[in-house]
């Protein structure tokens, strides 16, 4: 037989259904309110106890420019935090599964069901509590390019790995 | 589903081993120095008054609290068990997280002791697929026999479960605990370490670890060398240093080395389990 490898078009393919992505709960973003108001908390104390203990400067003014420079960074978070949620979705198809997230840069994950190598559901304390969790799909690839979405109901996520089990286990 | 369901399989170390905490506490002391210690080495190092002194010690006692209460919750949380051809660990402290991996992705089972380990006559199990680099799923602390108890298991399951031709080639043939595999002598472990390049970075962590003896001399100041040499008769040159670094690779050696009821080294696992 002979080897054949021939070149394909790209932008004649027929264009991809589109794809309607699920949002994250509203409780997520309340979550993520919270957490961001635990790190900036925790900045701040560091800050306080640095200016009251640590004799880093003489004056008094050049902690004005850092606890200013520690308004604007936590603003700036603040905003972006609902930026990123409401770019935030996921999609669950029958072959596959597509996160995607990002405000200034917008990442796609496509993940197929038959590379999966195993799925791990996790729940944070405070996720706990808004009934969260998160899903993080782990593939025969390098460990950096798993996909993984956090901020979805608890039991969302448990009926999506119900799913990709059924799906891996079938698809051999 | 292409196989028979087997039965639940449960394994709950909570239930069973309380030296378990140990371990996981040593553990996350091992890796908080690992991750801190540029900050221990500079507290150490730098001079010391009265007030910051003490506030160190705070912090000190506040981790240390932190760490015990996430041992704890780690000890009672871990559970694994085999559920409709998926192998399933729950574990986490603070953050629960709960692993599945269907049991034809598992390529490696691995027992492990440390030092630690073999005081209290426990493994360390760490089971492998194909998928990142570290290992997916390991168990701190596991008796010997539960064990060797799960590895059977899961290589049975193997057995019985050829399922596709990629799972047939990597069933393991389970050996009599009589057959040994593979036997190193020194002189192999000599040859191995040099083709290996460990020598050479045995070399230069020697390297470093003299010149740094050299650098904390003068921060430590002359009174503890003469202490170490007039109370212990050492002295901190080249030669101890280096028969230092001797010991710790012999020690290393024998690590590798153990021997297992079931006969065999962690080398005979590993080339066991891929059969």
């Amino acid at each position: 037989m002979l080897f054949e490898n021939q070149q394909i078009a790209t932008a004649a393919l027929p264009s991809v259904e589109t794809v309607q992505f699920q949002t994250l709960p509203p409780q997520a973003l309340k979550l993520r309110t919270i957490g961001w108001c635990i790190t900036q908390g925790f900045i701040f104390l560091v800050l306080i106890g640095v200016m009251l203990f640590g004799e880093v400067f003489k004056q008094k003014w050049p902690w004005i420019i850092v606890f200013g420079i520690w308004g604007l960074q936590a603003i700036y978070f603040f905003w972006m935090a609902r930026r990123r949620f409401y770019r935030e979705g996921y999609a669950v198809r029958e072959k596959d599964i597509i996160h995607t997230k990002g405000y200034w840069l917008r990442t796609q994950l496509t993940v197929p069901y038959n590379r999966v190598q195993h799925v791990e559901i996790e729940q944070g304390p405070l996720a706990r509590a808004f009934g969260l969790g998160g899903i993080s799909v782990y593939t025969a690839g390098d460990s950096g390019g798993d996909l993984s979405i956090s901020g979805i109901e608890y039991a969302e996520a448990e009926r999506i790995k119900q799913f990709i089990a059924q799906k891996v286990g079938n698809d051999e | 589903m292409k196989s028979a369901r087997l039965p639940r399989f449960i394994f709950s170390p909570a239930a069973s081993l309380p030296v378990a905490i140990l371990l996981i506490l040593a553990r996350l002391f091992r890796s908080l120095i690992g991750q801190f210690w540029p900050v221990l080495i500079l507290l150490l190092l730098r001079r010391r008054s009265a007030n910051s002194s003490q506030m160190w010690v705070w912090v000190g006692i506040g981790i240390t609290i932190i760490s015990v209460v996430r041992s704890l919750l780690t000890y009672f949380r871990t559970r694994f068990y085999v559920q409709n051809n998926e192998f399933i660990l729950e574990k986490g402290g603070f953050t629960r997280r709960r692993l599945s991996v269907p049991l034809e992705n598992i390529q490696t089972i691995t027992f492990q002791q440390t030092f630690l380990h073999r005081i209290f006559n426990v493994v360390s199990v760490e089971i492998d697929t194909s998928g990142a680099k570290g290992s997916e799923i390991s168990i701190n602390a596991l008796d010997r026999e539960k064990a060797g108890e799960l590895r059977e298991y899961l290589l049975s399951w193997k057995k019985e479960n050829p399922s596709s031709a990629a799972a047939q080639e990597k069933t393991p043939t389970v050996k009599t605990p009589e057959d040994t595999l593979l036997q190193l002598d020194f002189g192999d472990l000599l040859r191995i370490g040099l083709s290996q390049n460990h020598l050479r970075s045995a070399g230069i962590l020697f390297g470093v670890l003299a010149s740094f003896a050299r650098e904390i001399q003068p921060i430590l100041g002359k009174s503890t060398y003469k202490y170490l040499e007039e109370e212990w008769g050492l002295t901190f040159n080249f030669f101890w240093t280096f028969a230092l670094w001797i010991g710790v690779f012999f020690l290393a050696g024998f690590r590798c080395g153990y021997h297992d009821p079931h006969g065999g080294t962690l080398l005979q696992f590993a080339l066991r389990a891929h059969g």
